[in-house]
């Protein structure tokens, strides 16, 4: 078993990564992978916040049968809706950055926001 | 001069990052005689509020902290709660087999109504800024990705609708449902050169299925007295028809979701025209 | 009165929306109109709401029939609603101007995200439940960036990009507070964390404050993360400024001082909490001075009026988080009545701006000498909102500075009052640029007008100009309220108990 300090650890370098990528890169489309990388890294963060040893998916089945106070066999679920809703937002984020992306571009033909400045 | 422009930049945004990386392990690693800490190995779900989303006694849990006060926080798992087992375990609070489902849509149908809310204002957002950029750079499609696309369509819909059908029983719901959906309609995109995206059909399913989601919400409010509550009956865990209201909002969603999603793929490939 | 139907303030502005795009298919111009009534019918409920809970205390509205701290929960008290009355008034009176504007193919879609952007401001002030509020951020900061790219110039894409970068690595963080305190404390709810923060080692919590403190910085222009700012406001047509500078910067302080005061605890008795010996009230006193330095002298060197006023915007929230940072009642209930002040004047000056700019075709203030003889009455309500914000006496903006140097010198420590004397010799800046506006409009020079102005745009000046002009003659008029709202502010025992029972501190 791995234990979850190491995906804690992953997350957040995951997060660094992509925050250093927003800082220095100077073309759009870098900076906004830089975002993906620092969204995917939260989802990371917060699913192994409901992340429990031995745990199974939050569903009961067949096979799980019952559950029940002393029988608990799920991960933490909660974390898992927060994570449906933040992957939803970092897509409506995603698409509408990009899409302001290929507009910069159309005004004024360089991706390079340093190329950008000066100009209206 | 640029280069080191950039490379004093890079320096202090690394030095940026690392103070921040030093500081999160620092927290993540503090000894616990000071104060609470984060578990990291022995994560323990009767030490938080799920354990209630999860054994469906959040209403047990409520009269057990108005009775019992601070003692509650230090031993959620003494709230009376009942085993649940599947296909047997009737009118619960809540009937949905899938827990995560039971949290997005019931206890916390708010966030998903906002949720709902950010994926429609970033379509509309793409819809309204994307107008006049579309270049026409078109591959004709081969015969089978033609064949193929048609022949597949209906089944990916039909996929994508049992996905938000059984959104409370199995992994998925409203969300990947819609986006399955959505993927069918990309393909016909793709691959028929005369396919052409009914956008004003789209808008008005989405716009009713959006309004259908506030109305099951404002029903709730005015049958009992709170927006979005239950007021149809759970049934029994693990069946088709169980889970309340969780399976008609995901219905829902699933409908807005995979119509949003194809405006948006569709006005990105075509562009504007249709305003 | 069953608080419950306190949702209808959210649920209404979003069934609406998700209506709009029908109702652009029959008349784009009647989605303004749908847009203005929403607006006015949520101003006027929050206003029957307040009036309910300033005679009977703050109330909870339950979303599902889960009690807190299981489900999410709207708290309404004084200053949520307040400051809720406040973004529905800017609304309502930014969405009658934008009736009177040329129409344009998207107005539909516009009418619809400004739409949105007010009701998630609404809802940012109301909730009680973490993640809730983070969902609203998000609908906020986006509906904001669509906004500001909605101009079509290269420049309000520029700005829209730079907001959206800012949000979303702010938003990133604010995930990450969140994580923290569910995974220490294992809740949601606003008011469980409050009950319960002291337990949290002393190092992670300020941990979460930092992290949490980049989610609501942006949307509060405040020091590292309102590099937005210029931009953004340059880029943006002058009346979506308006909304700007009046309602998300609300919301955004909101944020600051119910999370970080109520539920952090920072403030309560001088008791700090925070990593190591650091003192936060110093810290945001600092980051209010910054801010304030950079936004007046940079609005200084400034001829475009639009980014004046942009920067003015800044420096004002910088006051503002120096009247958090002092951290007693009476300053406090100045930072509140500062931000009421900020939202209306800010609003008036952004959509007289609008005005002219549309009237003489041009941004620079260089252009607008003579305007004040050409249209006296756009400029003397310019005049007026920029009084209120300066504070000359017997003006809004008087009042609040007033309360927020009394705080200080209540205070009296020496940092206050070197801190004081920096926001009040930013002030004498803030009224020298904004006096040489004024002086330039009422130059004799004779300018040809370009464009018409609609009459609706003359009467919601003209609304605010009277709120302006009745706040400052008759500062007592909110005077119960304000110090409702930030009694709130401290009382945690109160936040506690009232969302969670009185039984919880048994």
């Amino acid at each position: 078993m791995i234990s979850a300090i190491f995906f804690y650890s992953t997350a957040f370098v995951l997060f660094l990564i992509g925050l250093f990528g927003v800082l220095t890169r100077k073309n759009v489309i870098k900076i906004l992978v830089s975002f993906s990388i620092t969204e995917t890294a939260v989802n990371l963060f917060l699913v192994t916040v409901g992340y429990i040893e031995g745990g199974k998916a939050p569903i009961l089945t067949n096979t799980i049968g019952s559950i029940g106070i002393h029988n608990l066999k799920f991960v933490d679920p909660l974390p898992q809706a927060l994570v449906l809703t933040a992957i939803v937002i970092g897509l409506g984020t995603t698409a509408l950055s990009l899409v302001i992306a290929i507009k910069l571009y159309k005004n004024y033909g360089t991706l390079n926001i340093t190329k950008m400045d000066g100009k209206i | 001069m640029k280069k080191t422009e950039f490379i004093t930049g890079s320096f202090i945004a690394l030095t940026l990052v690392v103070l921040l990386g030093i500081f999160f392990f620092q927290a993540l690693f503090q000894p616990s005689y000071e104060g609470k800490v984060m578990p990291v190995d022995n994560v323990n779900l009767k030490n938080r509020v799920s354990l209630h989303y999860v054994l469906k006694n959040v209403n047990n849990a409520s009269k057990y902290l108005a009775m019992h006060g601070m003692r509650y926080f230090n031993n959620r798992s003494s709230v009376p709660s009942q085993t649940i087992t599947y296909g047997k375990s009737k009118n619960l609070e809540e009937g949905s087999a899938n827990e995560v489902t039971s949290i997005v849509v019931n206890y916390r149908g708010f966030d998903t109504l906002g949720e709902v809310t950010v994926l429609f204002i970033s379509i509309i957002g793409i819809t309204m800024l994307i107008g006049g950029v579309v270049e026409k750079k078109w591959i004709k499609p081969s015969l089978i990705v033609r064949t193929g696309s048609k022949f597949l369509f209906p089944f990916i819909l039909l996929f994508g609708v049992y996905i938000f059908i059984h959104g409370h029983l199995t992994p998925g719901g409203g969300f990947p449902g819609g986006a399955v959906i959505a993927s069918g309609f990309l393909l016909l995109l793709l691959g028929l050169e005369n396919y052409r995206f009914n956008t004003k059909a789209s808008k008005v399913i989405e716009s009713l299925a959006g309004l259908t989601f506030v109305c099951i919400g404002l029903i709730g409010l005015f049958t009992k007295n709170s927006f979005l509550a239950n007021f149809i009956p759970t049934g029994t865990v693990g069946l088709l028809y169980s889970a309340g209201m969780v399976s008609l909002i995901y219905v829902v969603i699933g409908i807005k979701v995979g119509a949003e999603l194809s405006t948006g793929v569709a006005e990105l490939k075509e562009g504007n025209k249709n305003d | 009165m069953n608080m419950n139907y306190a949702l209808l303030l959210i649920a209404v502005p979003l069934a609406v929306a998700f209506l709009q795009p029908l109702f652009g298919m029959i008349s784009k111009k009647f989605t303004k109109w749908v847009t203005f009534l929403t607006l006015a019918f949520n101003f006027v409920y929050s206003l029957c709401l307040l009036n309910y809970v300033m005679t009977n205390g703050p109330q909870i509205a339950v979303i599902g029939n889960w009690r807190p701290p299981f489900g999410i929960n709207l708290y309404l008290s004084a200053l949520s609603l307040f400051l809720a009355t406040i973004i529905y008034f800017v609304g309502t009176v930014v969405s009658f101007y934008f009736i009177g504007i040329k129409d344009k193919p998207i107005d539909d879609k516009l009418s619809l995200v400004m739409l949105l952007v007010v009701g998630a401001a609404g809802a940012i002030v109301m909730t009680g439940d973490l993640f809730n509020m983070f969902v609203f951020i998000e609908i906020l900061s986006i509906g904001t960036a669509i906004l500001i790219a909605s101009r079509d110039k290269g420049l309000s894409y520029k700005g829209a990009l730079k907001y959206m970068i800012f949000g979303s690595i702010g938003s990133s963080m604010l995930l990450f507070a969140i994580g923290f305190t569910y995974g220490t404390l294992g809740t949601l709810n606003l008011a469980e964390i409050a009950l319960r923060f002291h337990e949290i080692n002393p190092t992670l919590a300020s941990f979460i404050v930092l992290m949490f403190t980049g989610g609501v910085f942006v949307e509060a222009e405040l020091f590292p993360f309102n590099m937005w700012v210029p931009d953004s406001y340059e880029g943006a047509s002058p009346h979506i400024n308006a909304i700007l500078s009046g309602i998300v910067s609300t919301a955004g302080i909101y944020a600051i001082m119910r999370v970080f005061m109520t539920v952090f605890g920072i403030n309560i008795g001088d008791r700090i909490v925070i990593y190591g010996k650091l003192n936060f009230n110093a810290i945001l006193i600092t980051i209010g001075v910054i801010t304030t330095a950079i936004g007046e002298l940079s609005a200084l060197t400034q001829k475009n009026i639009k980014k004046i006023l942009a920067f003015s915007s800044m420096a004002q929230m910088g006051v503002i988080a120096f009247a958090i940072g002092i951290g007693n009642q009476i300053a406090l209930t100045g930072g509140i009545f500062h931000l009421f002040n900020h939202a209306i004047s800010k609003a008036l000056l952004f959509l007289v701006a609008a005005m002219i700019i549309r009237n003489i075709g041009s941004a620079d203030i260089d252009d607008m000498e003579g305007f004040g003889r050409h249209n006296k009455f756009l400029a003397i309500i310019f005049a007026i909102g920029a009084f209120g914000i300066i504070g000359i006496p017997f003006f809004n903006g008087f009042w609040s500075k007033m309360y927020i140097i009394d705080g200080a010198v209540m205070r009296s420590t020496p940092w206050t009052y070197f801190a004081l004397s920096f926001i009040l010799g930013a002030a004498l800046i803030e009224a020298f640029y904004y006096f040489r506006i004024i002086y330039k409009m009422f130059n004799d020079k004779k300018i040809t007008a370009k464009n018409r102005i609609h009459p609706f745009a003359y009467i919601s000046v003209a609304l605010l100009a009277i709120v302006v002009l009745t706040v400052g003659i008759y500062p007592s008029l909110f005077s119960n309220i304000l110090n409702h709202a930030s009694a709130g502010i401290f009382d945690r025992v109160q936040y506690i108990t009232t969302v969670l029972g009185m039984g919880v501190l048994r």
